[in-house]
């Protein structure tokens, strides 16, 4: 069940060059909580991290919404972009390397079906 | 490779664990099996005289040894306001020259804490940035200064990516031109510098002055976050995308993908292949937004 959050979504014009593209500042708080759902077993709950409560009190403290403009939301919104990027992809670095690189040498009918051939004598 | 050396056995990789460089014969190898006396890391090929002598052996060390299975249950932070510890389990985490791992803020403690658990299976130190940022600046094997690491910084300043410009497709120099002009602009209004693109085999004109206004920058932020910068700069090769991420004026996406513009107009034309481009875009993504994120929470004056 998810905590409920008493922030209002408004979508303000982006800021400077490309601050945080199109997406809200709502929306970055879920991505970033998404992937610490991930680095966490499967036997906890993300809400029980320390990890998990920080971020919500920086978010908390600071009332972050897309009302208003303010120093201090922007730095945490920053930083909780930069951070939901990193897990993602570290993530999504590991899966592939897995992938292709995980499991040694493949043999030549492995490798002819990853592009999808198949070898002469098969049918 | 011959006989002599199996290098993919993995019994050999485990028993060189355990019997720790004493000579010993493979007893699991039949029939006059023998490696090349080797040292860690290098390897000797196997000679014909070393054969005939029929010497006592040391079997050899893999170059990527198996990676360390997850060891700990529980990952947690410890400490007073200004010196946080990560313990895994009941031990404290240290780095690899035996110092105790201590960061000075709260946030960063967490960020390195969940790098560890959120190892599945095997610990992977290399895609660990943020420990081994930590473990750089707390240890300090290059014995390094603020202003040595500054001057690197600078070096890159001569051959920054954003001030190389194609002459001939016109699509590229005008996709270049609309993505990479406005930082380079914020950059010259930011830091009152004058750095413009240069074109064809010369390389860009970096006056004195510049250089030292941007390392009076640098030199403003601390041992830490100037550590982050240089390892964020090195990560997209350029110091003035690094600078507009660390003043957040592009997102660390957006600074990832104006450093590969070229890789990704090619790959729009040409195909991209998964496990060559997109495998170097998440690795340049994950160190760049660590050293980004390294930086910012050593600068930030946040809940400590």
């Amino acid at each position: 069940m998810r905590e409920s959050r008493s922030f209002v979504c408004l979508f303000v014009g982006v800021i400077f060059i490309e601050m945080a593209s199109t997406t809200t500042k709502i929306q970055t708080l879920r991505s970033l909580i998404k992937e610490l759902r991930r680095t966490v077993g499967n036997h906890d709950r993300v809400q029980q991290t320390p990890i998990f409560s920080y971020v919500m009190n920086e978010y908390r403290r600071n009332a972050v919404t897309d009302q208003q403009y303010c120093h201090q939301q922007e730095e945490i919104t920053y930083l909780a972009q930069t951070c939901a990027t990193y897990l993602t992809s570290s993530r999504r670095y590991l899966e592939l390397y897995d992938a292709y690189h995980g499991c040694g040498e493949r043999s030549v009918k492995e490798t002819a079906s990853m592009v999808g051939f198949k070898l002469p004598n098969e049918r | 490779m011959n006989e002599f050396f199996p290098s993919d056995c993995v019994k050999c990789a485990l028993n060189s664990e355990e019997k720790k460089k004493k000579a010993t014969v493979s007893t699991h190898h039949p029939n006059n099996y023998s490696a090349a006396l080797t040292m860690r890391g290098l390897f000797w090929p196997v000679a014909p005289q070393l054969l005939n002598q029929n010497p006592l052996i040391i079997i050899a060390r893999r170059f990527f040894p198996e990676p360390r299975k997850r060891f700990f249950k529980n990952v947690t932070v410890a400490g007073t306001s200004n010196l946080y510890e990560i313990n895994l389990d009941h031990r404290k985490l240290k780095t690899p020259a035996g110092n105790l791992i201590q960061v000075p803020n709260y946030g960063l403690a967490l960020a390195v804490a969940n790098e560890w658990s959120a190892v599945k299976e095997k610990i992977r130190p290399s895609l660990m940035h943020l420990t081994g940022l930590t473990n750089t600046v707390l240890d300090n094997p290059g014995r390094t200064t603020k202003y040595d690491l500054s001057g690197k910084i600078i070096e890159y300043l001569d051959t920054d990516t954003l001030l190389f410009r194609e002459d001939a497709t016109d699509d590229f120099t005008q996709l270049q031109v609309k993505e990479w002009d406005p930082v380079l602009n914020w950059f010259n209004e930011r830091f009152e510098t004058d750095l413009k693109p240069c074109h064809g085999f010369l390389a860009a004109e970096v006056s004195t002055q510049t250089k030292e206004r941007i390392r009076r920058y640098l030199l403003s932020y601390d041992i830490w976050a100037v550590n982050g910068l240089l390892y964020g700069t090195e990560a997209l090769k350029s110091v003035i995308l690094t600078l507009a991420a660390a003043e957040r004026k592009i997102s660390a996406i957006k600074a990832v993908e104006l450093s590969r513009l070229e890789t990704n107009f090619q790959t729009s034309r040409w195909g991209s292949v998964e496990w060559g481009h997109d495998l170097e875009r998440y690795d340049a993504e994950s160190r760049f937004s660590a050293a980004l994120l390294f930086t910012h929470l050593n600068t930030w004056q946040g809940c400590k």
